[in-house]
């Protein structure tokens, strides 16, 4: 176990270095000038200077990475040039939102897609099987912003059933900043009118964000569960006079699930990435949103936290996924 | 009569068409007694007992026949009502050890499950009659060994596992196919021993299903040869393996090292068994019989060598027709 | 012998091997989704191909005269706000998406399988450092890296594709270094080594040729997330540029008019659906047909 995490906590030190190289040497090599963007085309030539002093684009390229990466190991991830804010105060703003929104798509995706894995997988080659497939592959082929906005005209436009904007009504009395996730906030205050118009608010973009790992999950799922089903146990254990359902549950679906994990572990890394379009479409005020605000700023400092953050959670997700193995897997833990 | 299979024909689908794996077969099988099926891998014995418990893989289909449990037809039960005979009524044991139990559940959660399926216990009642039946199968510490995963035990020490699963209810008829095969000989006696002595303790039929004719020889009380799903000789062991019939069965027993000078080489049967969607219309032993003649190529007679052993085989002299006899069996 | 293939009948005998294509073919056939995905797909690719013959349009024709033209016989899909007409524009961007996606994959692909061999050929140390740099590569969220270099390089179709090219190559190189592991260990390479051959026509000849069937599925199944990419980039306004007839893009303008002009982002969006459904399909069907566990 501890073998586990000590190579883990190596691959985290190397990619933070790795990623935040890579992002550093993109910031500074290719054209587009963030000094220019702050003073704008017609600014003079004083001005700019200064303001490239001031971000310390003048300093050679190795002096400048040298400098980030004293700050990163001290907190200091820079100051956005687009919010004139400390990149990571930024990011602790918005980290939560988009946490809680791909928590829930997170949840979403699992639950559906286990299920369907499950039924296609048993129900193999027959119409169950292909419509469970069908339904789970339309996912992956739509495209967020379609999807999305085809949701908000009906649910929101037409029928008026759930909020197309935003976490929580803009009137409603919002939850003390605890975890910063609005739902669980809510509830440890027992402010059960703002816990349900939070849920409210993250139906919509987490059904649309989870569909799109739905199709990954089912895949997997079935997959596995048809290599379980084939294997001597399962007869064994109908031949025992075990009814299948109990058998499906019990004994299929647990050493189905241990290599699931793996996939499931990376679908959770593609959905913090993968937030972005949703939280634009739903205006959802959460990093993704953040970083593509800053895209359009050509706001490296703040480009490079968020990538930053989103490789860290990669390699935790990683770290999460090996210890949930020998939890779940006897054979791991000798 | 425990068990009859009357006239069983079953085939495969595939994408070579269709294959007929049993052709015709009939078993019966007494209150007690132990039965051997002998045949070559491919010969139809697994899909026997498979059929029997009605598990065979989704491309089978029983073409005709019945299987009669104490005069019920198994074939036309709903799978509820088989649900209900699996492991309860019938159990079965399969070659491979290694792979018959669950890897990630502990050996007595795996057996309670089984118990409670059969019978209206607690859970902790359930448990306790899980060690119970480990140490009917002779396993030492069975509270300890209860607490093991499938992994941390040997070949044979599953075997018993897998039978002990098998014999949980206890069942009247006991299928093991091969139940020895995957196991250093040593540890085969053991296990044999141990089947015997629970069929005599617990009155338990069994059908035993194997490829070896010397492991038959003082197991079973009867014995069935089948070569390409179709019976070919049967009858008390001790008549068929010291007086064989059946060319196909003198090969066999010819072709065991038992009581051989070493040095002399073994023989081996001529030819190799046909494919089955290309099955002969006459006697399925054809390609490869030695004694082979004009009338071979029409389905060979039942001749009788005494009031219960047979060969289908048109060069079997017919003795002793007793045709009374040939009801009872 | 166990006992799983002994219910199995003994077919695989000598007399009666059929040969492998026949025996995909049959799985192939096998899956209804496959069928429809596959069928998709052609339709698309004709529908591309013959664009110009199909429709008596230009794609980029301003008309204002007939803007905003409901579907009709004249207009099967209506036209837009400069009164073109929208089939035309669409079996135009057809050839657009399915032009560029197959060449961004391809590339990728090429790019991928060439770095991925070499680091599966070579192994040891030069292999560990390419595969740590598709690790760090790998960890970025693809669009926010397609994002980042489309806004940096400026926004356009060509530094779209050339953002996505650099999105997938890391996935090649994995799959095309854990099957460059095996192939290298095989006899034929082996011998090629004691004949002194070079190690460039080793692995030009040897290795790439092997690990190439893997690497189409895998192909097929990226072609529908490069369409979709192209298309998220074109509605976020990076990649295409008006009046370029792409889906996304016409999307990201028609969805303005949607409430009183609703063929207008209609249509496309049912043609990126259809285009990504129909490689989805197929890629799954395929991903199928090589991976026996799941079809059996």
């Amino acid at each position: 176990m501890w073998p586990i995490i000590r190579n883990r906590l190596i691959m985290l030190v190397f990619v933070v270095f790795g990623v935040s190289f890579i992002t550093f040497l993109m910031s500074n090599v290719i054209p587009g000038d963030p000094a220019r963007m702050i003073v704008g085309p017609r600014g003079d030539q004083a001005t700019y200077q200064r303001i490239r002093e001031q971000l310390g684009l003048n300093d050679p390229l190795y002096v400048q990475y040298v400098d980030y990466m004293k700050g990163i190991f001290t907190g200091d991830l820079g100051t956005s040039i687009r919010t004139q804010q400390p990149v990571l105060d930024d990011l602790i703003t918005y980290f939560p939102a988009t946490l809680e929104l791909v928590i829930y798509a997170f949840l979403f995706a699992i639950f559906f897609g286990v299920m369907i894995g499950v039924i296609t997988a048993v129900k193999n080659n027959t119409k169950w099987d292909y419509i469970g497939r069908f339904f789970s592959i339309t996912g992956v082929s739509l495209p967020v912003f379609l999807s999305g906005l085809i949701f908000i005209i009906i649910f929101y436009g037409k029928l008026g059933w759930f909020p197309g904007s935003g976490r929580i009504d803009l009137f409603m009395e919002l939850p003390p900043r605890i975890t910063g996730l609005y739902t669980v906030d809510s509830l440890l205050v027992g402010n059960f009118e703002a816990f349900k118009n939070s849920l409210w608010h993250l139906i919509m973009p987490s059904i649309i964000l989870g569909y799109v790992q739905l199709s990954t999950i089912v895949r997997q799922v079935r997959s596995s569960m048809l290599d379980v089903l084939n294997q001597e146990y399962i007869r064994t254990a109908k031949a025992n006079g075990l009814s299948e359902w109990f058998l499906i549950i019990r004994y299929a679906l647990r050493n189905a699930l241990i290599p699931v994990i793996t996939v499931v572990g990376v679908s959770f890394g593609m959905l913090l990435g993968g937030a972005v379009v949703t939280e634009m479409i739903f205006n959802w005020p959460g990093m993704g949103k953040y970083v593509v605000e800053s895209i359009g700023f050509l706001d490296f400092p703040a480009i490079m936290g968020f990538t930053l953050l989103i490789s860290v959670g990669y390699v935790i997700i990683n770290l999460i996924v090996d210890l949930l193995y020998i939890v779940l897997d006897p054979r791991v833990r000798e | 009569m425990l068990l009859e299979i009357k006239e069983l024909s079953v085939s495969f689908e595939s994408i070579y068409g269709k294959s007929h794996v049993l052709d015709h077969v009939s078993i019966n099988i007494k209150k007690g007694e132990i039965i051997g099926v002998v045949g070559e891998s491919g010969s139809g014995k697994s899909v026997t007992a498979l059929a029997i418990i009605r598990l065979l893989h989704k491309n089978a289909s029983i073409d005709s026949g019945e299987i009669l449990y104490e005069n019920e037809n198994l074939l036309t039960k709903d799978e509820k009502e088989i649900q209900a005979i699996r492991g309860k009524k019938i159990g079965m044991v399969f070659q491979e050890p290694m792979t018959a139990l669950n890897p990630t559940m502990k050996i007595g959660k795996q057996l309670a499950n089984v118990i409670r399926k059969h019978r209206e216990v607690s859970k902790k009642e359930a448990h306790e009659l899980a060690i119970e039946t480990l140490k009917d199968v002779k396993i030492k510490d069975a509270e300890k060994v209860s607490e093991k995963y499938p992994f941390q035990l040997s070949g044979g020490m599953r075997q018993r596992v897998v039978i002990a699963l098998a014999m949980a209810a206890p069942p009247d008829l006991l299928i093991a196919d091969e139940p020895t095969t995957a196991l250093d000989v040593t540890v085969q006696n053991e296990i044999l021993k141990l089947m015997k002595s629970l069929s005599e303790k617990k009155g338990t039929s069994i059908l035993f299903i194997t490829h070896d004719l010397a492991v038959v020889g003082n197991f079973c009380d009867r014995v069935y040869v089948m070569y390409q799903g179709k019976i070919v000789e049967s009858g008390k062991t001790a008549d068929v393996l010291h007086k064989p019939e059946h060319p196909y069965t003198r090969a066999l027993i010819e072709s065991l090292p038992e009581g051989k000078n070493p040095d002399e080489p073994l023989k081996v049967i001529d030819g190799e068994p046909f494919v089955l969607n290309s099955r002969p219309t006459g006697c399925v032993f054809i390609a490869r019989c030695p004694l082979k003649t004009e009338q071979c190529s029409n389905v060979p007679p039942v001749r009788w060598r005494g009031t219960d052993h047979w060969a289908a085989c048109w060069e079997v002299e017919e003795n002793a027709g007793n045709p009374l006899a040939r009801k009872e069996i | 012998m166990n006992t799983q293939t002994e219910t199995q009948p003994q077919t695989l005998t000598t007399t009666q091997t059929l040969s492998k294509q026949k025996i995909l073919w049959y799985r192939f056939k096998q899956n209804p989704l496959t069928l429809v995905g596959t069928g998709i797909l052609l339709m698309f690719i004709v529908l591309a191909i013959f664009a110009p013959l199909l429709t008596p349009y230009d794609p980029e024709m301003v008309n204002m005269s007939e803007r905003f033209e409901p579907p009709s016989s004249a207009h099967w899909f209506g036209t837009d706000e400069v009164g073109r007409d929208i089939l035309t524009r669409i079996l135009y961007g057809a050839r657009l998406s399915l032009g560029i996606g197959i060449t961004v994959v391809v590339i990728a692909g090429l790019i991928g399988s060439v770095i991925g061999a070499i680091a599966g050929y070579l192994g040891k140390a030069f292999g560990q450092f390419i595969m740590r740099m598709m690790d760090i590569m790998l960890a970025f969220p693809p669009l926010v890296l397609a994002m980042a270099l489309t806004a940096a390089l400026g926004p356009s179709l060509i530094n779209a594709m050339l953002a996505i090219v650099i999105v997938k190559i890391p996935v090649y190189v994995r799959l095309a270094r854990s099957e460059a592991l095996v192939v290298r260990e095989q006899l034929f390479v082996k011998a090629a080594e004691t004949f002194g051959l070079s190690k460039v026509w080793i692995i030009a000849r040897h290795i790439v040729p092997n690990v190439i069937s893997p690497i189409i599925v895998q192909v097929t199944i990226d072609l529908g997330e490069a369409i979709l990419l192209i298309a998220t980039l074109g509605f976020l306004g990076l990649g295409a540029q008006p009046p370029m007839p792409e889906w996304g893009a016409m999307i990201s303008t028609g969805w303005e008019f949607f409430l009183d002009q609703w063929w207008y982002p209609t249509f496309p969006g049912i043609a990126i659906f259809l285009a990504t459904l129909s490689f989805n399909l197929l890629g799954d069907g395929l991903r199928d047909l090589l991976d026996p566990k799941s079809t059996r």
